[in-house]
């Protein structure tokens, strides 16, 4: 990602960059799982399709959208994931497997380029008083790929299907009693929850938890769904050829009549063969070809990739027992130096807790700046002037390392000598014990679904992804009353009580959340949220809105 | 670069030209006669060195492939992670990855796996993909996946022999009989320069000058899958180019070698000496003796480019089997990295027994000598 690459705007030189690809499947691969559920209002009741909101902006920067024409075969070129790929949604883990979801199914919640949730194949979420049991209201008239109606059969039949730990949606039905779990109608499902959790929806909004599977479906080798495009033909690693749906509820949409996906993984390929013409759409372009511009009959997309990444310090070991060694280090850091050096400039800053954008995410907290003097007398303080502390990290690619290094370097330029490096191999840092979770100080990257799913699965006592090892009984009640407050305007006051606590005294310095590049054709129109790259698993991949200019 | 088994006689032939040239057997009467140990009329098999030669390779390939069909293995084995870990990522909870590592029979004793295997292969069974069942796939036969990224390779490879050959030839054998002049000075620093270009500069600079430049050609080899690739010989031709760049170095400056050493042996002065007319002399005396050794660098460039293309395939995104070798290993898809290794295996010890058997085809002294 951060090596010398270059097809820049003259669409010249390709370097054999395979690995730089693999690098960023391997990380792709590796948020897939750490995040669940999109937070959103406990309560989203939308009644059709009519309200639906088409928001084609793309959020950082690109063309203004337009309406795409009828016709034409859209061609995109992607990284692939080998033979790996599929159009199974239980074990897709990579943004092109995530894509081909998007392509042929539907999710029970859409996602918007600014993380916001829309309907998709459920239009309603219901709770009783104390948020322990929901109804969700299906959309009606909605028909499979075979002609067969779409029912809570089917929606059922998933989350029976999510039920099996191997399925990476797993998280979402965690608290569903799932023998309970009814169909009122066609199109109304009743929900009876473990504990009450005032924030259903937003956990449907997350790719493999998001799409809905026809009752009975085992093999995906042709896949039946009720999304906008039917798979023709399909090698992994190679392309999937696509015609649309001419019966999709979502009508006009899609626009074009075909699709057809390609798998190039070297970046420059890619990019040579959007600017030969071989594809219309490249997707994921890296951050110093898209540094060096496109042509001027291109467009480059930018967008939130839906990573955030993280220096991450234990709590209960020395030396980040002591909160102000903790302040410290969070001082230290000077984030939009750093994204410029380990990003190339494309990350948004981070304020150390994470999901901007996110339902609940508190934006009042002040954003925290390189403070060394500050950082220099919290150390003294806490008698720690002197500190050392090795930080471990793996090149897990989007930067990690570079991020690293960085940090090193500006702990030595402000004088703490004592803080060093330690780079371990990617194979072993995230291998299946976790050891990335055991280490004092150490760093990782996160693709969180929602506050809800990242605080479940990295600061409650027993979490899976247990970092910096909070373990705090106060801290775990007060999440639980966030969770369940069905009151919109006291579950934000506990959100923010949360926030401020990990803020302040937490073990986490968020620095950037990570953005995503595509470049575009001009022929190419109404492209739908942060471009179609890389958004898995936030869900915002929106191919029903692509197709060509008028 | 693969498995190189060089034969005794191969290597022997490659470093010491056969100082007879064939059709002048009894000049110097030290070739072309029966060796005096071997019994007159002896054994049939002795009257038929060539075929004993070729079953004794062929056994020794067999041989060479079990012990590297074990090293596959052991090393797919030895790999840390798995396809479990692969496609669960990083959330790999222990009960998901038992799931599915019982679903791939990984439970079992590795020499029983090892056994079924190996037993699969040789019936023509090469296994399902071990990343597709772990998906859920109910079944998913590794062959048709790599079908066709073998043919791709395979025509690669072949279009950029048939060019490589002759090239490489014509240019060494002509920069042998320049040696010291113009002409192979120039040929040598040509050669010079493209041997220290590693294939993604020289990709980068036919993309730069065929495609940027005057957009002859796509700088992308987008085949689609299944699709023969003689059909859309223009997305050929850039790969092909470069490879034949990296390859044609290497073989043209050691045929220039081999011709300049095979120009100084004694039976060439000699029958120049004789008078033999000067083409006569390169085409029956020097040609056929600097091929020898030249054949054994050919057999190289060929394994080479037959799976070991990986850098180029990736600069053209040409659907070859290298490509496919490294994403099955990324993936942890054990099967299909088993699979392609055996069959590549395989190949390369075919390419070196063929390489042998020409070499001993062209020098008469190792068909006929004990």
């Amino acid at each position: 990602m951060t090596r010398e690459n270059s097809a820049g705007s003259a669409g010249g030189e390709s370097t054999p960059d395979a690995d730089s690809a693999l690098t960023r499947r391997r990380f792709l691969r590796g948020v897939g799982a750490t995040g669940v559920g999109l937070a959103a209002s406990g309560l989203l009741d939308v009644p059709g399709a009519s309200a639906l909101t088409h928001s084609s902006k793309s959020p950082l920067g690109g063309p203004t959208p337009k309406t795409p024409k009828k016709g034409g075969t859209l061609r995109i070129g992607y990284v692939g994931n080998g033979t790996s790929e599929t159009y199974n949604p239980a074990v897709a883990n990579t943004p092109i497997d995530s894509l081909h979801g998007y392509l042929v199914y539907d999710p029970l919640m859409r996602v918007g380029p600014y993380h916001q949730l829309e309907p998709g194949l459920a239009v309603g979420w219901q709770h009783n008083s104390d948020a322990s049991v929901w109804e969700i209201r299906l959309r009606s008239g909605v028909e499979w790929q075979d002609g067969k109606k779409f029912t809570a059969d089917d929606v059922i039949y998933t989350f029976h299907t999510m039920a099996s730990p191997a399925h990476l949606g797993h998280s979402a039905v965690v608290g569903f009693d799932m023998h309970n779990v009814k169909k009122l109608s066609d199109t109304l499902v009743r929900v009876p929850l473990k504990a009450p959790n005032a924030d259903l929806s937003s956990l449907f909004g997350y790719f493999n938890a998001a799409i809905v599977v026809q009752d009975g479906t085992k093999n995906f080798t042709k896949p039946i769904g009720t999304g906008p495009y039917r798979l023709e033909s399909f090698t992994p690693g190679k392309q999937s050829v696509l015609t649309a749906n001419r019966n999709y509820w979502d009508s006009p949409r899609p626009y074009p009549d075909g699709l057809v996906l390609l798998s190039i993984d070297d970046d420059a390929a890619r990019l040579n063969a959007l600017l030969s013409g071989q594809i219309d759409i490249c997707a994921l372009v890296n951050y110093t070809q898209a540094k060096a511009g496109v042509p001027s009959n291109y467009d480059l997309i930018v967008g939130y990739a839906g990573a955030q990444e993280n220096f991450n310090m234990r709590v209960d070991q020395a030396p980040f027992k002591d909160v102000r060694v903790r302040q410290a280090m969070k001082l230290i850091v000077n984030r939009p130096a750093m994204i410029e050096a380990a990003l190339n400039g494309y990350g948004s800053v981070a304020n150390d807790v994470p999901g901007p954008g996110f339902p609940h995410y508190d934006s009042s907290l002040p954003q925290r700046h390189q403070d060394i003097a500050h950082a220099k007398s919290l150390l003294k303080a806490a008698g720690q002037s002197d500190i050392r502390i090795q930080l471990q990290t793996a090149d897990g690619g989007l930067g990690q390392l570079q991020a690293a290094q960085v940090f090193v370097q500006q702990a030595q330029q402000a004088g703490f000598k004592g803080i060093t490096l330690k780079v371990q191999p990617v194979a072993s840092y995230y291998n299946p014990t976790l050891l990335f979770t055991k280490m004092t100080f150490a760093q990782n990257i996160w693709a969180i679904g929602s506050l809800n799913s990242f605080y479940s699965q990295a600061l409650v006592t027993g979490a899976a992804l247990d970092e910096t090892h909070w373990n705090s009984t106060s801290f775990n009640t007060l999440f639980q009353r966030a969770q369940a407050e069905t009151n919109p305007a006291r579950a934000q006051q506990l959100w923010n009580q949360l926030q401020a606590i990990q803020y302040n005294q937490g073990g986490y310095i968020f620095w950037a959340e990570v953005h995503n590049v595509d470049a575009i054709s001009s022929k190419v129109a109404g492209f739908g949220g942060p471009g179609v790259g890389w958004a898995y698993p936030t869900g915002d991949q929106r191919v029903w809105e692509w197709g060509f200019s008028r | 670069m693969g498995i190189l088994a060089l034969s005794v006689e191969a290597q022997r032939a490659a470093s010491e030209p056969a100082r007879m040239p064939p059709e002048s057997g009894n000049k110097d009467g030290t070739a072309g006669a029966a060796p005096s140990g071997d019994p007159p009329g002896g054994a049939g098999r002795a009257q038929h060195p060539v075929g004993r030669f070729v079953v004794r390779r062929l056994a020794q390939g067999v041989v060479t492939l079990v012990v590297v069909s074990i090293v596959i293995f052991l090393l797919t084995s030895a790999i840390p992670g798995s396809p479990a870990t692969a496609i669960l990522g990083r959330n790999a909870n222990p009960q998901a990855i038992a799931e599915i590592n019982h679903r791939l029979g990984f439970n079992k004793p590795l020499a029983q796996r090892y056994v079924d295997w190996l037993g699969n292969a040789l019936s023509g069974d090469l296994g399902n993909s071990a990343v597709a069942i772990a998906q859920g796939s109910p079944t998913a036969p590794v062959w048709p996946i790599i079908r066709s990224p073998l043919a791709d390779s395979a025509t690669l490879a072949l279009v950029t022999v048939i060019l490589l050959i002759p090239l490489s030839l014509l240019l060494g054998v002509w920069s042998g009989l320049r040696a010291g002049k113009w002409q192979d000075h120039s040929i040598s620093t040509i050669t010079l320069i493209l041997i220290s270009m590693p294939e993604f500069v020289i990709g980068a600079l036919l993309i730069a000058i065929l495609f940027v430049a005057t957009n002859l050609l796509p700088p992308v080899s987008l085949l689609a899958p299944g699709v023969f690739p003689l059909i859309h010989p223009n997305l050929l031709v850039m790969p092909v180019l470069t490879l034949l760049a990296v390859s044609v170095a290497w073989t043209v400056r050691l045929v220039r070698v081999g011709t300049i050493e095979v120009l100084q042996t004694d039976y060439v002065q000699l029958a120049r000496l004789h008078g033999i007319r000067e083409r006569k002399v390169l085409r029956r005396y020097v040609l056929r003796n600097a091929l020898a050794p030249s054949v054994q660098i050919f057999a190289l460039s060929i394994q080479y480019l037959f799976g070991g293309v990986i850098i180029t395939e990736t600069v053209f995104n040409y659907p070859g089997i290298g490509t496919q070798l490294v994403q099955a290993t990324s993936n942890h898809d054990n099967t299909e990295v088993q699979a392609i290794a055996l069959i590549l295996a395989a190949v390369y010890i075919l390419i070196n027994i063929v390489a042998d058997l020409l070499v001993m085809l062209l020098v008469p002294r190792l068909r006929t000598a004990q």
